[in-house]
């Protein structure tokens, strides 16, 4: 099972593998630029965690976090 | 041709610069009018310099669109965008070509968007914003290659280069001139998409009639069928053969449902190829983002975030109230002088009356609320440009989430602080209904600025002059900040109780992008606040100006003139036997007092037989036992045109000046033994919690749709407010505050 972004601490980098189980937001989250393969990085953890993608800063609530796995 | 005119929508995501950039093409000038369908949502206006395009042709009209990351609209912001660009029946007024500004500092996600808005296959220009701030930290992009990537005209359209206006204008007429855009798609698989073509080429056919939009451009069709989900009747029968192909093609995802799987292969499949061909074109430095990270690593810290918001909120109030305040009074000032000459230029009777009392109280009671509505909103757009607003969002998303809403609703809040209309208006930007709803449903309890005089003259009347609580805290600042605590705890508390009863859901999912920091432009913030301002002075100050004229007339009629009459003999004879100029003082003190209470029992005699006189001692009985007696209760239904009219009210009623300065109005009222701190707080706590402005429940009308919600603001906020300030005022009564 692969870790999700919620479980990263802050400062990592990982890749999205995954999103699960929400989903219309889970639609939205990919439109932003969650798709796989994409790299992520976690400035701040907690609720909302603070995401670096493709040169922007998206915040994201802890069970959006969650829905997105990543490896 | 020459009225002719060429309709382009201005779109692109939120913060990409599309309100800069249309605000520098139409030098703001911005055309009142509605577009078909939507109200006030999208600004129009035309393109300012005809110059730049070429003899004869048509005069430009631009959209500017609220911001959106997908076609597939999650939040009813996005949706007025949708529908305008999918719209495509006859005869309406679609935007016939499209100008995309797409940030590139963020070029990749701003992409997305861009290349649904390229597949619906009208005639496009891409127009790339802060390439400045690319330039300044040392990238580059390949304008030309994207060009040719694109298939469209691209242009650096960045916001301080006089030449943007006629680099987007030749480009314009290049992208008009263009045979009909290639259809593109992006499916990476050829069958997969022979055959999703072939489908969307029959539903093309079955809608061509309905939709202009669908002309065979299968972008529109996926967008808008697949991954909205919407169906048109014509589109029905073709549906089952979308999901027999969904269910063909993408089958990967055990337990996924098809048509999702379809929907989120779209997506990959445009960033896939956003990834490939376009990357590769944008060399911006690692070290790009380091400024707005910077200001970040202060502005989201968990101690020193939350006290610099505190400090901004403090700040934001300040210059609300102190700005505001001399204005305020002007106004105030303007307008009795206006009246009284009024009043006095022109013959006695109902017409003097009507103009002095009804038409020109009305004008003022909305004029006065223009200069806090000005200064927030100036604030407001000023941190919304530099991007703190997002911030704001992200920090209040912890307490909001403990009442089940989320940051979100943090700006329509703060709005309401002034006036709940526009904040109500701006809750479009949340998702799900249902949060909506609750946002729009507490925004009213948020101590907006008519409420201020009102606080202001029973606060000064009852507690300015009390012994500071432990020699510093003066009791009134403190019962002012009590009351706008009170007002904000109780959205709160009403937004929890709302979530946990009529408006359920989960906690909603907070997704909010932050953008970087910039400096917003003088003149941007300067439109929005003149559009705000004649926005409120539309759809509030109709509302308020027709309940002021409403409410005179209820004050006024049905006249009672042989009581008039009768009481007027009874003045004019007091007024023979006025001791003389030299008289002892006692004396004259004396006749003045019989005449100041003649002259109000000649007010309630009159009053007491109008239609308000009626009501207001018709609902009496209730608001006794709050300690309202029956002046109040005529000047509670004389504030429903607003709610600061109280004060000019209860002076009219105690028969002296109808300004809250005056100290003639708060001597009477001390002076009535009926009123003690423990009624004035009884009637701060109704003000506070009281539905009293018609003006609101439209905008909640106008907000869901439905007179089901205005009609429960208008019996929650009652019953709050009645059982609020019982329990206010019998605290106050145990407390001993209802003595003298
Ligand atoms: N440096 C720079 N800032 C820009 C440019 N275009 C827009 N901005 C700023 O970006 C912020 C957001 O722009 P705005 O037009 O409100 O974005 P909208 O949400 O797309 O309407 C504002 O502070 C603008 O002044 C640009 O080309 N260069
Ligand atoms: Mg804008």
């Amino acid at each position: 099972m692969h870790p999700t972004l919620a479980q990263l601490p802050a400062g990592r980098t990982a890749r999205v593998t995954d999103l699960r189980g929400c989903a219309e937001s889970c639609q939205r989250l990919m439109e932003m630029g969650f798709t796989r393969g994409t790299l992520v990085e976690v400035l701040l953890r907690g609720t909302p965690s603070l995401i670096r993608l493709r040169h922007g800063r998206v915040t994201l609530s802890a069970e959006l976090a969650q829905a997105v796995l990543v490896g | 041709m020459l009225d002719q005119i060429l309709r382009v929508a201005v779109a692109g995501n939120p913060n990409a610069g599309k309100s800069t950039l249309f605000n520098t093409l139409t030098h703001g000038r911005e055309k009142t009018g509605n577009y078909p369908g939507i109200t006030t949502e999208a600004k129009r206006g035309l393109w300012h310099d005809l110059s730049l395009f070429p003899a004869g042709a048509p005069r430009v009209e631009l959209l500017d669109l609220p911001g959106a990351y997908s076609l597939h609209a999650h939040s009813p912001e996005e949706a007025v965008s949708y529908r305008v660009l999918s719209d495509g029946a006859p005869g309406s007024e679609a935007p016939q070509a499209l100008i995309v500004v797409v940030d590139v500092m963020n070029l990749e996600r701003n992409l997305f968007y861009a290349l649904q808005l390229l597949e619906l296959g009208r005639p496009t220009v891409v127009a790339l914003s802060m390439t400045d701030r690319l330039a300044a930290q040392g990238g580059t992009l390949q304008l030309q290659r994207l060009a040719e990537v694109l298939g469209v005209p691209v242009v650096d359209a960045r916001r301080d280069d006089p030449a943007t206006p006629k680099r987007l204008a030749d480009a314009l007429v290049q992208a008009m001139a263009a045979p009909g855009a290639e259809r593109r798609w992006i499916w990476p698989d050829a069958q997969v998409e022979a055959s999703f073509r072939d489908l969307a080429d029959r539903l093309a056919e079955a809608t061509a009639s309905e939709r202009r939009g669908a002309d065979g451009t299968l972008g529109w069709w996926l967008s808008s069928q697949v991954e909205a989900g919407e169906i048109s009747p014509a589109t029905a029968p073709l549906r089952a053969e979308l999901d027999a192909l969904a269910a063909r093609y993408f089958t990967g995802e055990p337990g996924v449902p098809a048509r999702d799987q379809m929907a989120r292969a779209a997506i990959e499949a445009r960033y896939a190829w956003i990834d490939r061909k376009v990357a590769p074109l944008l060399d911006l430095p690692a070290s790009a983002e380091s400024r707005s990270d910077r200001i970040d690593r202060v502005v989201t810290h968990p101690v020193a975030g939350p006290l610099l918001f505190l400090a901004t909120m403090g700040l934001l109030f300040q210059l609300m109230f102190v700005g505001a305040d001399p204005l305020i009074s002007r106004i105030e000032e303007a307008f009795g002088a206006l009246g009284r000459w009024l009043g006095g230029a022109l013959p006695q009777g109902p017409l003097n009356d009507l103009l002095v009392n009804g038409i020109v109280a009305g004008v003022g009671s909305v004029v006065v609320f223009l200069p806090q509505i000005a200064i927030l909103f100036a604030l407001l757009a000023f941190l919304d440009g530099c991007g703190y607003l997002a911030r704001a969002a992200f920090l209040m998303d912890r307490v909001m989430a403990r009442v089940g809403l989320h940051g979100k609703s943090f700006v329509p809040l703060l709005s309401s602080f002034a006036c709940a209309i526009p904040g109500i208006a701006s809750t479009r930007t949340i998702e799900r209904e249902n949060d909506r709803f609750i946002t729009i449903l507490v925004a009213p309890l948020m101590t907006c600025s008519a409420r201020l005089p009102v606080y202001a003259l029973l606060l000064a009347t009852f507690f300015s002059d009390r012994p500071a609580i432990g020699g510093v805290i003066n009791q009134a600042a403190l019962g002012l900040f009590l009351l706008y605590f009170l007002g904000t705890a109780g959205a709160l508390a009403m937004a929890w109780l709302l979530r946990k009863t009529l408006l359920p859901g989960s906690r909603p999912p907070l997704i909010l992008e932050l953008p970087p920091y910039r400096l917003p432009r003088a003149r941007d913030v300067w439109y929005e606040v003149r559009e705000r301002c004649i926005g409120f002075a539309k759809d509030a100050g109709t509302v308020i100006l027709a309940t002021t004229i409403l409410l005179w007339a209820a004050m006024t009629y049905p006249r009672a003139p042989e009581v008039e009459a009768r009481f007027d003999a009874q003045l004019s004879a007091l007024h023979d036997t006025a001791p003389a100029a030299d008289a002892p003082l006692a004396a004259v003190a004396a006749h003045r007092v019989q005449v100041l209470r003649l002259q109000q029992e000649r007010h309630h005699a009159v009053t007491e037989r109008t239609v308000a006189g009626r009501v207001g001692h018709f609902i009496l009985p209730v608001l006794r036992p709050l300690g309202f007696n029956e002046q109040i209760s005529i000047g509670l239904i004389a504030s429903l045109a607003a709610r600061e009219v109280l004060v000019s009210s209860l002076g009219v009623s105690y028969g002296v000046g109808d300004d809250e300065e005056s100290q003639g109005l708060r001597m009477a009222l001390r002076n009535d033994p009926r009123m003690n701190r423990a009624t004035a707080i009884s009637i701060l706590v109704w003000f506070v919690f009281a539905f009293q402005c018609f003006a609101t429940a439209g905008a909640v009308r106008r907000e869901t749709r439905s007179w089901k919600w205005p009609a429960l603001l208008v019996g929650y906020q009652t019953l709050l407010a009645w059982v609020a300030s019982f329990v206010a005022y019998r605290g106050a009564l145990w407390l001993g505050l209802g003595g003298p």
